[in-house]
């Protein structure tokens, strides 16, 4: 049964929003009174935000109610005890539909104007964390790698301006990082996800809405918008700190095993591949093991001067 | 006996990242990194290749004995089997999971 209806016809309402993300200008239509309100809430500083450079997508995203609740169990959406809401490619190739907890959307990325479409049963679904922030990240991590950008399990922590990003696997210690990083007066960019864009001859790191256990104490307010990509930090746990130069190819493969939604899709994977091999050639890319007892500032001591190894000698030439 | 070709399951992508190469399988989600031998081995893979073909190509490419490519081959087979990205059959274009 085709539980995508009309759009036209099942509308919440005749409300609008308009969220300004990194790459992405966000136009929600359809919206109920309190839909609206409740976004508008939740995404206070992304609400009408002039939207970010570089080349900023803008998509028109409808959203529009179910004629029935999903009741898609539990196990469906879960794999390897994570949440993995079920993908698969509309028959164009260019679309895409998501099954998620209470939601179902498309979307198609790729064409001459995006489109999306976001449909819950409940009305008040649409605004809950489990809907609207997981059917951002997907639309984001599929919109940025045209841009040269990729969406990556991590923590993004700012330290005196200079963003580092630590991937790694979910119970790896990225909240836990974030915490003592955030107590330790750095800027807490997600502890979850964060989105890397090309910048210059580098990248850079922006502060997007999506947060893990360290929840919504991200306002993202008083913060710059994105920071430059200082170093990418591959988080592994052991008993002590312990770091180390990956070679290329892993600091790719373990990057790509961090970009959720997008690594396995065989319309994806070649740009993956593609932004990955340009992200570790021109971010410093290291490998970081520790344990959940290190201090932030042994671990940050241990991770900058691993990358002092990796500066470049500058050659004298003389006559 | 047939002869048995090895080849690459489709549902394989690899790419070289400087010496070394990458392997995403989309089924399972398995993200590999081989070194410069394994690289060859996967390039050779794209087609269908004989133990024989195989071995032939290493020896040629590395400057190693039969032998010592014939061992170095066969363990790395067997982690790809393991990994579930061969493919076998008996005559060129005509192969199933190994």
């Amino acid at each position: 049964m085709d539980l995508v209806n009309n759009q036209n016809n099942y509308s919440w309402g005749t409300k609008s929003l308009s969220l300004g993300l990194p790459a992405l200008q966000l136009n929600l239509s359809g919206l109920s009174h309190l839909q609206r309100t409740e976004l508008a809430a939740n995404y206070a500083g992304f609400v009408n935000a002039t939207t970010h450079e570089p080349a900023t997508q803008r998509v028109e995203c409808r959203a529009y109610r179910l004629c029935q609740p999903l009741n898609i169990p539990t196990q469906a959406l879960t794999v390897d005890g994570q949440y993995a809401p079920i993908k698969c490619r509309l028959p164009d190739g260019a679309g895409v539909e998501i099954t998620g907890v209470n939601f179902k959307a498309r979307f198609a990325m790729q064409a001459c104007s995006p489109w999306a479409a976001l449909g819950v049963f409940e009305e008040r679904e649409l605004s809950g964390e489990m809907v609207i922030q997981n059917f951002l990240r997907i639309l984001v991590a599929h919109l940025v790698p045209p841009q040269g950008g990729a969406v990556l399990h991590s923590a993004g922590l700012v330290f005196d301006g200079w963003a580092y990003v630590f991937p790694g696997h979910s119970n790896v210690g990225k909240t836990t990082l974030s915490r003592k990083a955030f107590a330790s007066g750095a800027r807490v960019l997600s502890d979850d996800i964060n989105l890397v864009l090309p910048e210059g001859a580098g990248f850079s790191a922006h502060a997007v809405p999506f947060t893990g256990e360290f929840g919504r104490t991200l306002d993202h307010t008083g913060g710059k918008a994105s920071y430059p990509l200082e170093a990418i930090v591959l988080l592994d746990q052991g008993d002590r700190i312990e770091t180390r130069s990956p070679s290329y190819a892993e600091a790719v493969a373990r990057l790509l095993a961090c970009c959720p939604f997008v690594n396995t899709d065989e319309h994806e994977t070649e740009i993956m591949l593609d932004v990955l091999t340009t992200l570790a050639t021109r971010v410093p890319v290291i490998a970081l093991r520790s344990s959940r007892d290190d201090s932030i500032d042994s671990i940050m001591a241990a991770v900058k001067q691993q990358l002092e190894t990796l500066r470049p000698i500058v050659a004298l030439h003389y006559g | 006996m047939a002869e048995l070709f090895l080849s690459l399951c489709p549902q394989v992508r690899h790419r070289a990242v400087s010496e070394e190469g990458v392997l995403v399988h989309l089924d399972s989600g398995r993200i590999l990194v081989v070194n410069a031998v394994g690289l060859h081995i996967i390039n050779t893979l794209t087609e269908p290749s004989t133990h024989a073909e195989l071995i032939a190509s290493i020896e040629q490419q590395f400057d190693v004995s039969r032998e010592r490519a014939a061992i170095d081959l066969e363990l790395f087979l067997a982690e790809l089997e393991r990994e579930q990205v061969l493919l076998q059959g008996t005559r060129r274009g005509a192969a199933v999971n190994v």
